[in-house]
């Protein structure tokens, strides 16, 4: 950079890079460097303003040079613009210094934050904590550990029992929680119950064990086994008591259950005895009345017929109501006798094959001179044929006693009795114009005795049976009844069977 | 002719060239990119100087004085760059 003349473009360079480097010392100056500390953050900024003040002298001494005023810097330049080059080389070398200098100071006080962390848990740690090397030999222990397990330190500084603790594992096949030689090899034990004896205390203690892991640097080195020791006798004293609480009670309830149940087995007996008696009773009352019934009946017809010699019309007046209280009275026996059949054991269903639709028609056909008789239609409305395994006996009979029930109370229209194919079930229904049920007297419809008095209060003719040997078909057939009526509109009493006899 | 100071300078110029270089890429900075221009820019100036004594002394001297111009530049953005993030240095 010898000799001055004024040069335009080279003069505008320089007055460029003054600027440029004018601006980068200020910024420099200026710059704050929050990672590293003041005393690294003012060499590096001393030796970047040294690079970039070399370089500032330097543009200014051009530009007195090129623009033509004087060259009398130029020599000096060339001496300090070596300079530039080792001092950025030094200023990176400083910042890396210093970064990795703060890195470890952050590092160092982390660790230290963490370890003055855990110093408090494990001085304030409920539960015994200690660290157990792999000579077995304890290094460590809180306050609660030392006290829990009566330990004393060593001349060493180690740690060891003041009276060697024994500890029976609770449960079977347990190894021993507070064997120290296999906790320091890394034994790993989770909630481990033992029956301890401490110096003259008998405790029960929860061990859990773990191995520490080896840190990165030290890998070939264990640090050892943290083990946690928990007083746990309350807890097992409590939970002891409350299972032979529960032992206790479940015996008593055992015994209270036993007694209840051979009062209530008594009871049965006593129930089936009375009813057995009840049964016999109504049995023989029946059958003792059905004879001379029978006998009374007859002689009736004997009188009635004249065959013991011609009667007044008074006489033959009262010889048919004799005839008609006595037909009354054995059917009500009749009743009686079907009812003690169907609920004693000794009701027996006899199923074989039988064509249903047949049954349901025949019935109809018996009972069609009652219905024409009090002017009523009686139809029936049934496929061809629908078989079915059932007693066509107690069909029968449930047929003719909805059927006449139906017919007895309906004055006009008439009854229609309907079959119906329900798959592996059948249904027949019996429809009527007649009077209806009152609604309140629906639910006991089917029981017996009960009778539902007309539409002015008149009681019905009949024994109030019924009803109550058709539930019982129904069920002894493995079937159900229902009702359905509305009072002056008619009802419809449903019976619903299986085509198959149901096992069981 | 060359001065045997030019030439020092970009001997120790060339020879602390991959130790800036490397220093600069340990970092992970927005200004990173602008001071490796910057280091550029110098060394081509230094060649720039010794050249001009040999051949083209017009075109040599005047991509000298611009590239210091430029390097003057890269210097400032580059600064200012690094004022305006302060905490972006990172290794």
């Amino acid at each position: 950079m010898a000799g001055v003349s004024a040069e335009p473009l080279v003069v505008a360079c320089d007055v460029v890079a003054l600027v440029g480097f004018t601006v980068a010392s200020v910024a420099a100056a200026l710059m704050l460097l929050p990672e590293v500390g003041a005393r690294h953050a003012r060499v590096i900024r001393g030796l970047v303003l040294g690079a970039l003040g070399i370089y500032v002298f330097t543009a200014f001494s051009n530009v007195l040079e090129h623009g033509g005023i004087t060259a009398a810097l130029d020599p000096y330049e060339d001496y300090i613009e070596i300079l530039v080059f080792p001092l950025v080389a030094y200023a990176l070398h400083e910042s890396r210094l210093a970064l990795e200098t703060s890195r470890r100071e952050r590092a160092e006080r982390r660790r230290q934050e963490e370890h003055a962390l855990l110093s408090t848990v494990m001085r304030v740690l409920p539960v015994g904590a200690m660290i157990v090397n792999p000579e077995g030999t304890i290094v460590f222990a809180n306050e609660t550990a030392r006290e829990l397990l009566a330990l004393e330190e060593a001349p060493d500084g180690t740690l060891e029992f003041t009276t060697e603790p024994t500890c029976a594992p609770m449960r079977p096949g347990e190894a021993p929680a507070l064997d120290l030689r296999k906790l320091g090899e890394g034994l790993t034990v989770r909630g481990a119950l033992c029956a301890a004896s401490i110096g003259a205390r008998h405790l029960v203690l929860s061990v859990s064990s773990t191995p520490i892991p080896a840190v990165a640097s030290n890998e070939s080195s264990a640090p050892g086994t943290l083990v946690l020791v928990q007083d746990v006798t309350d807890r097992e004293t409590a939970l002891q008591e409350l299972m032979d609480a529960q032992t206790r009670y479940a015996e008593a309830l055992e015994y209270a259950v036993d007694a209840r149940t051979a009062d209530l087995l008594k009871a049965n007996e006593e129930l089936q005895a009375a009813n057995e008696a009840k049964r016999r009773l109504l049995a023989n009352v029946s059958h003792e009345l059905r004879t001379p019934l029978n006998a009374v009946i007859g002689f009736a017809d004997v009188l009635a017929n004249g065959l013991a010699g011609p009667l007044a019309e008074e006489q033959a007046k009262q010889v048919a109501m004799i005839r008609e209280a006595g037909r009354q009275l054995l059917e009500l026996v009749e009743a009686l006798l079907e009812a003690q059949w169907l609920e004693s054991s000794e009701a027996i269903v006899e199923v074989r094959p039988v064509d249903v639709a047949d049954l349901v028609r025949s019935a109809v056909d018996m009972l069609d001179p009652l219905a024409r008789s009090k002017g009523l239609a009686l139809h029936a409305e049934t496929p061809e044929t629908l078989e079915a395994v059932t007693d066509a006996r107690l069909i029968g009979q449930v047929l003719r006693n909805l059927i006449s029930n139906a017919v007895k109370f309906t004055h006009e229209g008439g009854v229609t009795v309907r079959l119906l194919d329900a798959g592996e079930r059948f249904r027949i229904a019996v429809a009527d114009t007649g009077i209806g049920i009152p609604k309140e007297a629906l639910p006991r419809i089917f029981d017996a005795f009960v009778q539902v008095p007309g539409s002015r209060g008149e009681k019905p003719e009949g024994t109030g049976l019924g009803l109550a040997i058709c539930k019982q078909i129904a069920h002894a057939l493995g079937g159900s009844i229902a009702v359905e009526s509305e009072p002056g509109s008619g009802s419809t009493f449903t019976v619903e069977l299986p085509k198959e006899p149901i096992s069981g | 002719m060359a001065q045997p100071n030019e030439v020092v300078d970009l001997a120790v110029a060339l020879f602390l060239t991959p130790v800036i270089v490397s220093g600069v890429r340990g970092f992970v900075s927005p200004a990173r990119t602008l001071i490796l221009a910057f280091v550029g820019c110098l060394l081509v100036a230094l060649s720039a100087t010794i050249a001009e004594g040999y051949l083209l002394y017009g075109l040599f001297n005047t991509l000298e004085h611009a590239m210091y111009a430029i390097a003057g530049l890269l210097a400032a953005a580059a600064l200012v760059v690094a004022w305006r993030s302060p905490g972006a240095w990172r290794e």
